[in-house]
């Protein structure tokens, strides 16, 4: 633009003193048309400028990672003069990673008309995306002047963990507590405090079970079923912190959501009812939600997207010792991508916990330190990012 | 609907990858072909250059035939445009066999090519092709013409449609068509305006689109977005109509413009002024005398701090101005009666409106003069000195002996700037035989015989020329230099404006030795006829005489122009002469001197810079005579003189130092009210004596009226200015109430209504606060009971309570604010604002509306 300032005043020079020197009219009449040349421009910019419009659209809202999806963005023109560069600035930020990408294009946009742009962008990392659109700006057709139109118009795509199958092997020594409170409302057990159902006697069942009261009434044999307990009282805390230190950080960090989502998964497709918590840096929280069915898990990964990640690597585990320090647990799953002494240390001697498990989302190469081995009260998981299955394979539950 | 897409290729900086797989959807709604809209645009292009080639040139040939040539070129050009390029490929190659008539046609354009030029040479006036013959040439077969034009005009479309239907090429269609009206407009040929108006036109709308199409051009195969990092720019490939849609929106705009502005200079009979045309005047003046060498002149000059030392180059200035600084400081031991020349620079040599010092090569050649002048220790500028202080032994209270003591305030002084009559001084010593010199060239003293203008009144002088010749050594001395002096000042360059002058003045009588009186009335009378005294005479035109140009053409000079066409006429008249600049202290000057110690300081200002001629007396020497309008009265006095201008000026360019570097001083002259010249009177010395105390007397008026004026004017620049500044802050003050109240009734007008009634709540605030009614920490509704009480009466009863009703409503509850809802708390704001404003005084008002901006 500043050349096109400079060309013009050169050219505004040139004919005033084409003016001065030459007689004719004429030589007012194109000093005349040179002055108010960039008058028209600057009408026909306020023109546009009040007739443009845009919008932002997805083609899906939630999307795998590594997957192709397209932003499309619509402008508007519905005035009579046509544009010649509307420079529009995409902002594409992962809020999760805090990971930001920017995106410009610049064309020309006809009169009257609607165009629309499709940028392909895939996402390597999990994350809510925040696509935003803040401003488009338009220049007059001789680049003297320009106008920025402000659109704010944003959209948000979900790029969701990728959930890991566990393998079957895993041995799964859940045997309940004695002070189960939650039992199974499709599943009958051997829990005899909770009764699930009572019906007629069937070939096989056990003399035991045999409700006598009932059977004297009815004068039929009617015999009872028990609950099966589905509360575990299993806690799973993962850390969402960023292991600056690493150059993986992020996939790291994509592979603790991902084994802490797996683990919880799993456990509800086998009726354990547990809690899962982590710690949102952005409103200072830590969350703790109980996790019963497959409702629960679809509000536990919709949340934990509000959330940000730190680079405080315990905060998890400081609140969590704080928070439930009265509560007691059977089993403690701590994820975290970052692994010290201290911290192990500290996880072994949970007093409120019959068991700890310390899983450590490690790069593919890095050999653990010799401190991390499993011990009588604590056991210690590797969880390597490129085969979190193999890893969850060592995790008894 | 279109859709292009690139290739993919992906950019993965971090996690968040952007493929350059972008694709554009555009919406095909157009109104007219683009290839129309190119092919109508150059049309336009097109048939306005070949008119206005016409127009302008006025050619001898068949216009019908060329009409419709015209049209045939122009459809076939544009054809061969739209076509795709393999067709226009196709149709080149079969356009090859034409090629064997090519020697033909060669033969036959640079058979009549000539013509053609002859006839633009002739409408021009002046030769291009060569010879300069002016005078159209016999056309004896027009159609040999009309086929030539139709040959350029074909060359002329082809490149036109082209260059703008294929791909915009604004510089190469303009480089093209350019030159064939520049050679008519550089002399001043217009072409009819209409034809030119669509030829300017086409232009814009040519450069327009391809300024606004620059970042999308590129080659045939290069995909639609061109990717630099994350910025896609769309390529030339992209064809959407915007382009088109540019070229024609700018040529109808252009062509709208000009039409408009035809029509207006016509409603208002627009004429130049004189002062554009006096500009014009100088400009062409300025660019005609342009030349690299005297560029590097004057940059050189400019560098060195050192300008033309040995020169005086006039009618360079087209005004001159004042600094109002003092140059020269003169200290006088006595009060002098009368005026005062200090003189600096002397030209001997007048050639090309400049005059130049005596030369070193005319010194050799008079080396033996020189010499004797030395061993009689009687130099040409002590003669004056010489001869007064004989009149001084013959008239002791007329002439009286005064010390002076002269410092400039200049870096660096070339010569000394010395007055007549000054008697021969320790550590100052002559030079050639016009100029002192000191070992200090800054501060300097001389004894100097103050003669009441006696030395300009030739009665005295003639009367005492016998006496004066009785000083042996001054006699043998002024002898030998009157013959140089007649060898030398007498000089004139051999130039037809020169001879124009000796034949057209022969009013100025023959100088006999005895008439110079009659010579200087004659010369003054013509030049207070002919020309008038400005401060802004514009340049003379180097290749005209500057007394011809003074007296026949411009008609207006400052004191340069008059002392240089004085000195001229005088040289015609055969009286040795020579043009002096300086500086000059007037009546008033002495008047006003302030008492230093036994001394008088007289400062002289650059507006005190003059320039003046001296005729040379045979028996006496050269003595100071004044032609400027406003020094007429033939003495340094002050009358005032009705004609006469306000101001004066010279510029003066002090002479090279001898053996030592020189330095411009550069100097300006306020005009003093007063008149200042020689008398050339024939009246009793006493009588003279008398007419002297008079004229003092009305310069003292006249001074007085001046700083008067000058003071009236001050004051006037000081309200001036004052008024200016005012208007300026109420301007801003105004734009800035504009800009808030823009901004604040966008703010009533958000798109959310709740947004728009806490923006309403927040102006209300604002308003209480103004009243002193501020919220603290009082809860909403409390501060609505507060407010109510004490701004019922402004805004109604219960309106306050229901206007933060309504903001707790916008920004607590799921329902949004309804227009009316929102209407209601916009009028309960006006309503206080305005109430509030009513109960202030005129001042608070303003203070409330425009510094506070509240309402």
């Amino acid at each position: 633009m500043l050349k096109s300032k400079i060309i013009y005043l050169l050219l505004i020079a040139g004919m005033v003193l084409f003016y001065i020197l030459f007689i004719d009219s004429m030589s007012l009449l194109i000093l005349l048309l040179t002055l108010a040349f960039p008058f028209i421009q600057l009408y026909i910019l306020f023109r546009i400028s009040k007739n443009i419009s845009s919008s932002l659209s997805t083609e899906e809202q939630n999307i795998p990672k590594n997957t192709e999806t397209k932003i499309i963005v619509n402008i508007r023109n519905y005035s009579v003069f046509p544009v010649s560069c509307a420079v529009a600035t995409l902002n594409i930020t992962n809020t999760l990673t805090g990971e930001v990408q920017t995106l410009t294009t610049m064309i020309p946009v006809s009169a009257d008309n609607e165009q629309s742009i499709k940028f392909c962008v895939s996402y390597a990392h999990c994350g809510k995306i925040l696509i935003t659109l803040k401003s488009i700006k338009i220049y007059d057709y001789i680049k003297l002047f320009s106008r920025t139109i402000s659109m704010n118009v944003s959209k948000e795509i979900i790029v969701v963990p990728s959930l890991v199958r566990i393998s079957p092997t895993i041995e799964t020594s859940f045997t309940g507590t004695a002070e189960n409170d939650e039992f199974s409302k499709i599943k009958p057990g051997d829990d005899c405090t909770e009764i699930f159902n009572i019906r007629e006697y069937a070939y096989g069942d056990k003399i035991n079970r045999i409700h006598w009261n009932l059977t004297t009434k009815l004068d039929n044999l009617m015999v009872k079923e028990y609950s099966m307990p589905v509360s575990s009282r299993i806690i799973i805390v993962f850390e969402f912190c960023i292991d600056e230190s690493s150059d993986d950080r992020f996939y790291k960090n994509d592979a603790t959501i991902e084994t802490a989502m797996s683990l919880s998964h799993f456990m509800i497709n086998n009726n354990i009812s547990h809690q899962i918590c982590w710690f949102d840096p952005k409103r200072k929280v830590f969350h703790t939600e109980k996790i019963t069915s497959e409702d629960d898990f679809s509000a536990f990964i919709g949340s934990v997207f509000l959330s940000g990640t730190y680079t405080d690597y315990y905060s998890a585990f400081t609140h969590h010792k704080v928070e439930n320090h009265e509560k007691k647990f059977s089993h403690t799953i701590y994820i975290s991508p970052v692994l010290t002494d201290e911290i192990f240390h500290n996880l072994s001697v949970l007093y409120n916990t019959k068991k700890t498990t310390y899983v450590h989302i490690a790069d593919n190469l890095t050999e653990e330190p010799e401190f991390f081995k499993s011990t009588d009260t604590a056991s210690a998981v590797t969880v390597r990012y490129g085969g979190i299955s193999e890893g969850l394979d060592k995790i008894c539950i | 609907m279109k859709r292009k897409k690139t290739t993919a290729v992906s950019n993965t900086n971090n996690g968040i990858n952007i493929t350059d797989s972008i694709s554009l959807t555009i919406n095909s709604k157009y109104w007219i072909n683009p290839k129309l809209i190119l092919m109508l645009i150059s049309l336009v292009g097109s048939s306005g250059f070949a008119l206005s080639v016409l127009s302008l040139y006025e050619f001898p040939c068949d216009t019908g035939l060329l009409l419709k040539a015209g049209i045939l070129i122009f459809v076939l050009c544009s054809v061969f445009s739209i076509v795709p390029s393999k067709i226009r490929l196709i149709l080149s190659l079969l356009c090859t066999p034409l090629l064997y008539f090519a020697p033909k046609i060669f033969r036959f354009l640079t058979n009549t090519y000539i013509d053609f030029f002859r006839i633009i040479s002739a409408k021009i006036k002046s030769p291009i092709t060569g010879d300069a013959e002016f005078i159209p040439p016999n056309i004896d077969d027009p159609d040999r013409l009309t086929l030539f034009l139709i040959c350029l005009f074909t060359f002329s479309t082809l490149m036109i449609c082209y260059n703008t239907i294929v791909k915009p090429r604004f510089f190469l269609v303009f480089s093209c068509t350019f030159p064939m009206i520049e050679i008519g407009l550089m002399f001043g040929h217009s072409p009819d305006h209409k034809y030119f108006a669509m030829l300017i036109s086409y232009w814009i709308a040519l450069f327009t689109m391809r300024i606004a199409g620059n970042q999308y051009h590129s080659s045939s195969d290069q995909p639609v977005f061109v990717r630099k990092n994350n910025i896609f720019v769309s390529s030339g490939n992209l064809k959407n109509n915007v382009i088109e849609n540019i070229g024609i929106i700018t040529l109808t705009s252009a062509l709208a413009v000009m039409l408009i502005s035809s029509l207006a200079l016509n409603f208002f009979s627009y004429k130049r002024s004189e002062k554009i045309n006096d500009t014009r005047h100088n400009v062409k003046t300025a660019i005609s005398e342009f030349s690299i060498k005297k560029f590097t002149e004057r940059i050189t000059e400019e560098i060195e701090k050192n300008p033309i030392s040995d020169r005086a180059r006039l009618g360079n200035l087209s005004k001159i101005s004042f600094k109002n600084k003092t140059d020269i400081t003169i200290l006088v031991s006595e009060k002098l009666d009368s005026g005062m020349y200090l003189r600096g620079f002397v030209g001997t040599e007048y050639a090309n409106n400049t005059w130049y010092a005596l030369s070193d090569e005319t010194t050799e050649k008079n080396q033996s003069m020189f010499d004797k002048f030395g061993s009689l220790d009687m130099y040409p500028q002590y003669f004056n000195g010489t001869n007064d202080y004989l009149l001084m032994q013959e008239y002791p209270s007329l002439v009286k002996p005064l010390h002076m003591v002269v410092s400039t305030s200049f870096k660096t002084n070339p010569y000394l700037f010395t007055p007549y009559s000054t008697a021969p001084q320790s550590g100052i010593r002559p030079y050639r035989d016009n100029y002192l010199l000191a070992e200090n060239m800054k501060d300097y003293s001389f004894t100097v015989y103050e003669v009441p203008s006696y030395y300009k009144n030739m009665e005295l002088v003639y009367k005492n020329i016998d006496r004066f010749s009785e000083n042996q050594d001054f006699y043998n001395a002024e002898t030998s230099y009157r013959e140089f002096v007649y060898d030398n000042y007498l000089f004139l360059p051999d130039r037809e404006e020169i001879r124009y002058l000796a034949e057209n003045y022969p009013s100025i009588p023959r100088y006999d030795g005895s008439n110079i009186a009659q010579i200087y009335k004659q010369i003054k009378l013509i030049l207070h006829d002919n020309a008038a005294y400005s401060l802004e005479p514009g340049k003379t035109p180097s290749d005209t005489e500057l007394t011809y140009y003074l007296l026949t053409q411009n008609h207006k000079g400052y004191c340069s122009h008059f002392a240089t066409a004085a000195a001229v006429l005088a040289r015609i008249a055969g009286v040795p002469s020579r043009y002096v600049e300086g500086y000059v202290a007037v009546p008033s000057d002495i008047e006003t001197a302030e008492r230093v110690n036994t001394y008088y300081r007289i400062n002289l200002m650059d507006s005190r810079a003059h320039a003046w001629t001296e005729f040379y007396i045979d028996g006496y020497g050269w003595i100071p005579f004044e032609f400027t309008p406003g020094y007429d009265s033939g003495v340094i006095s002050a009358e005032s003189h009705t004609s006469s201008p306000e101001a004066t000026q010279t510029s003066i360019k002090p002479s090279p130092a001898p053996e030592q570097t020189t330095v411009q001083t550069e100097t300006t002259t306020e005009a003093p009210v007063t008149s200042i010249a020689p008398t050339v009177s024939t009246e009793p010395l006493s009588e003279k004596a008398q007419t002297e105390v008079s004229i003092t007397e009305a310069d003292g008026s006249t001074e007085k009226d001046g700083e008067a004026k000058n003071g009236i004017l001050s004051f006037i620049k000081v309200f001036a200015s004052l008024l200016v500044s005012v208007l300026l802050i109420i301007a801003l003050i105004l734009a800035r109430h504009i800009i808030q109240l823009r901004r604040r009734i966008k703010s009533f007008r958000c798109s959310s209504n709740n947004q728009s009634v806490s923006n309403v709540y927040k102006y209300t605030t604002e308003l209480l606060k103004h009243i002193s009614i501020v919220r603290g920490n009082m809860l909403p509704l409390d501060f609505a009971e507060y407010a109510e009480e004490n701004v019922s009466d402004l805004c109604g009863e219960g309106k306050m309570t229901e206007l933060i009703r309504l903001t707790l409503k916008s920004s607590f509850s799921n329902e949004e604010i309804t227009n009316e809802e929102l209407q209601s708390a916009i009028s309960v704001a006006k309503s206080l604002a305005q109430n509030i404003y009513e109960g202030k005084s005129n001042y608070e008002r303003l203070v409330f509306k425009y510094i506070l901006n509240l309402l």
